[in-house]
């Protein structure tokens, strides 16, 4: 087997999830300057709102085929992430838009730490596993392993990564949300109504984050109250990395980052003679957060970090 | 009948007061220069005005109160700045600041048709249509954030500073389409600090100083005032 190879596969997988999720994280920078750090908690009610879904669609009385309950259940999660973020905007950072900005990060972490208790209060504290749903499987390729969830996976990022960047750079809405993340006062003075963007935003990325939720859980089968955390803090390296606020840094960065964690989690152990394993996987994107924030904290697309401080 | 319409009009920043009262009007069709030294208070007025900052006292527009009213109602009923520093989107490209501008029209051909009115009133935006509005020059973007505002078609445009930072032969350029501008019905309110020149294309003025109106009236009559013309016009 070609561990080279089979690392820069499972990096890719990590990769698109990381930058799906890491999307929501520069989109809100982009507009507010704010990290919401609760945003990796809408990634993991993406994935616990899916369970439930299933679980509720496939035990009922109507017999679905497993594809209508899957993508039923992908529409609820999005659903119900999104209006999750329009609240968690609402609520806990629109009061503060013209407050320090220390202010509003506090209040992100706080944001976070109150809605992976209230998901522990409703999803308990086991972990739980992902349904079979489909067939796995794994497909042999130049002396590695693919499987079928992960073709899924990559691919479906990709897509949605592509659709957004045309809505972006393509329509109206697309625009506007542009020229507000430049200026939101110029923006207003043509007519956009700020507040507006402002939650579009936040549901365009809850969107992305839920999507990513379920594609996590899918790819490790198992889904946990405080999952959104780690990825969440990882998804926020790959936006640094990237180059914060900006949507191709983003996509950029998520990849890199996967590969980065992939590749070095699969060489560590020869490295370190057997030392060091592969559950130091965790410590490559925060050795990355910092080289980053050291040498090049604009990250490697990035020019605006300066402008907007 | 007047299109704006200001009463005992205050802005203040914390505890320091930037406009301390000030009552003026604007008419359907005017050019209104509004003239005065650095730190009168001009920009705070005209970005009160907008809804850009809070203020106290009566606005009215178009005879309907907009006191409670936010920036993006107030561009709806054709209410348009071009704020000090133009001000343009620096990121996006020429085509898409005018399109910006026109985000409130929502007739696909009449925006192609203002669009190509602006390109005919700009040569230059046209030739850089595809560029990034932030490698222009100042002049190209004061252009802009004119062609900018007038794809609203609004019904009165806010100037701050047209001619700030610009070359005389611009400032020329930028003050014959203003002329322009309001031959086609559009009202004027220019705050300038060239004052002469702002006189010159205005049909009234006022003369704002420390936050205050101290002298209005038609342009030729402040053009001849003697202290206008000893602290304005450096003589």
């Amino acid at each position: 087997m070609d561990i080279f190879l089979q690392q820069v596969i499972n990096g890719l997988v990590l990769g698109s999830v990381y930058a799906l999720v890491a999307l929501g994280y520069t989109m809100v920078y982009g507009i507010l300057g704010l990290i919401n750090f609760a945003h990796g908690e809408v990634v993991m009610v993406g994935a616990m709102v899916f369970l439930t879904a299933v679980s509720v669609l496939g035990g009922g009385p109507l017999v679905l085929s497993n594809s209508t309950i899957i993508v039923f259940a992908v529409l609820t999660a999005i659903f119900v992430c999104s209006i999750l973020a329009f609240f968690i905007e609402r609520i806990a950072y629109r009061p503060l838009r013209n407050a320090p900005r220390l202010a509003p990060l506090i209040t992100a972490i706080g944001m976070s730490i109150l809605l992976q208790n209230i998901a522990m209060m409703i999803w308990g504290r086991q972990y739980r596993t992902f349904p079979e749903l489909f067939q796995i499987e794994s497909y042999t390729f130049a002396g590695a392993n693919v499987t079928n969830v992960q073709l899924f996976i990559v691919g479906i990022s990709i897509a949605i990564m592509a659709s957004l960047l045309a809505v972006i750079h393509l329509t109206k809405v697309g625009r506007a949300m542009r020229a507000t993340a430049e200026s939101p006062q110029i923006a207003s003075l043509m007519g956009v109504n700020v507040n507006t963007v402002i939650s579009l935003t936040f549901i365009i990325g809850a969107g992305l984050a839920a999507i990513a939720g379920v594609l996590v859980s899918a790819n490790y089968s198992i889904a946990h109250y405080s999952m959104g955390f780690i990825l969440g803090l990882k998804a926020f390296t790959a936006a640094v990395l990237g180059g914060i606020g900006n949507l191709t840094g983003a996509m950029v960065g998520g990849i890199l980052l996967g590969l980065i964690e992939s590749i070095g989690a699969g060489y560590i152990g020869d490295l370190t003679g057997g030392f060091m394993g592969s559950h130091y996987q965790d410590v490559f994107a925060f050795l990355v957060l910092i080289i980053v924030l050291v040498f090049r904290p604009t990250g490697i697309m990035g020019e605006r970090v300066a402008d907007r401080s | 009948m007047n299109l704006l319409r200001l009463n005992n009009f205050k802005v203040a920043y914390g505890g320091i007061k930037a406009v301390k009262g000030v009552s003026l009007s604007v008419d359907f069709g005017e050019v209104v220069a509004l003239i005065g030294s650095n730190g009168a208070g001009k920009t705070s007025l005209l970005k009160a005005i907008c809804g850009l900052v809070d203020y106290q006292g009566q606005i009215e527009f178009k005879g309907e109160n907009i006191n409670k009213l936010r920036c993006d109602q107030l561009a709806k009923l054709g209410l348009s700045m071009v704020p000090e520093g133009r001000g343009v989107f620096t990121r996006l490209t020429v085509e898409e600041n005018l399109l910006m501008g026109a985000f409130l029209v929502n007739d696909k051909k009449d925006i192609a048709k203002n669009k190509e009115n602006m390109f005919r009133m700009f040569p230059r935006l046209e030739e850089r249509r595809a560029q990034i509005a932030g490698t222009l020059s100042g002049g190209e973007q004061q252009m802009l954030a004119i062609g900018r505002s007038l794809m609203g078609r609004p019904d009165l445009l806010l100037l701050d500073e047209p001619s700030m930072g610009l070359a005389p032969l611009m400032v020329e350029k930028i003050f014959e389409v203003i002329n322009q501008i309001s031959s086609s019905k559009v009202t004027i309110l220019l705050v300038e600090q060239n004052a002469k020149l702002a006189l010159e294309y205005a049909s009234r003025g006022y003369v704002m100083n420390n936050g205050e109106i101290t002298l209005e009236g038609p342009s030729g009559i402040l053009l001849n005032d003697s202290s206008v013309r000893k602290a304005y016009l450096g003589e």
